[in-house]
């Protein structure tokens, strides 16, 4: 390896960092099987009402749940991994790459939302969609980073949504299927990443000296 | 001969504050952040303590970082981040170490 792959390695080295610990894909994965377990309850429900509300409902808990999951996880980072192995902050400003990875996000979601009531039951291919879009984010993630856990589950995320797909089952079903069977998959991933990270990196003994 | 001795002069001719190990480390663990504190320095670079300081500090002085010294809560935290000067000057030692590498690649 020469200097000029040593620097690569160093300067890709915060992105592995954040990912390192795993409390991204326990808060992420806690977040998705909540979803999926509210898409699940719909399906037991037949009021129209209640199944309006729902709907109405999913907005604010996909919305408050991403924000409530970003400050869960700065707060866990902060008061779990800073003072082991230091604080990193990133550009705050996004680069073209994330706009458009965030721009091509929020329109496949919004796909997702017109195909949810359009679905056959014979075929449902919504959380094969799902799937491919958890699965593209995931391994958009592993290809920077290199881990080799989020390898597994990006591919995890292919299969589960092309195997609900396959199984038929309806909306809203399939897609609550998903996120729960997906949720409870990253949380147990992120779960060992952490353990592993906290056998890696013991908490300091004397903070303040580390700290200069 | 005298123009290629002056180009080969030019590549060697290397940013001296850039060009010990320690400090191109902090600087390229800086680059590809907006800030990081002294522990993940540390951490990042393997260096001691007391060699960390005294490489921030020089870098401090060159005007390439800058340093902040901060509380989290009750917990000290020193802040450090690149400058445009020492973001330029890393562009430049890379691009600068590129062109070495290829004139000095073997066939």
């Amino acid at each position: 390896m020469n200097a000029k792959d040593n620097l690569d390695k160093i300067t890709k080295r915060p992105i592995q960092y954040w990912f390192e610990d795993g409390i991204g894909e326990l808060i992420t994965g806690g977040l998705f099987t909540l979803i999926g377990i509210y898409f699940v309850l719909q399906e037991f429900i037949n009021s129209s009402l209640i199944k309006g509300l729902f709907g109405i409902l999913s907005v604010v808990i996909i919305g408050g749940g991403t924000i409530l999951g970003r400050v869960l996880i700065g707060k866990l980072k902060e008061r779990l991994v800073y003072p082991r192995t230091g604080y990193v902050g990133f550009a705050k400003r996004p680069s073209k790459r994330k706009l458009a990875i965030t721009l091509s996000v929020v329109i496949g979601v919004a796909i997702l939302v017109l195909m949810l009531g359009s679905s056959s039951s014979v075929f449902n291919w919504v959380p094969l969609v799902i799937g491919v879009i958890c699965g593209g984010l995931m391994l958009y993630q592993a290809t920077q980073t290199r881990i080799y856990r989020l390898y597994i589950e990006a591919s995890l995320a292919f299969l589960i949504g092309a195997t609900i797909s396959i199984l038929g089952k309806s909306e809203p079903l399939g897609s609550g299927l998903f996120f729960v069977i997906y949720g409870l998959i990253m949380v147990f991933a992120g779960g060992c990443a952490l353990r592993n990270y906290f056998r890696q990196a013991p908490p300091l003994s004397n903070l303040e000296e580390a700290r200069e | 001969v005298s123009e290629q001795v002056d180009d080969f002069a030019s590549l060697t001719d290397f940013d001296r504050i850039l060009h010990s190990p320690a400090r191109l480390t902090i600087v390229a663990i800086l680059s590809a952040v907006e800030e990081a504190d002294f522990v993940y320095l540390l951490n990042e670079s393997g260096l001691t303590k007391g060699n960390l300081s005294t490489h921030l500090s020089k870098l401090e002085e060159s005007g390439y970082i800058e340093i902040e010294k901060t509380y989290r809560g009750k917990v000290p935290l020193t802040l450090c981040r690149l400058t445009l000067t020492g973001q330029q000057a890393f562009i430049e030692y890379r691009q600068q170490l590129k062109r070495f590498v290829d004139l000095t690649r073997e066939e």
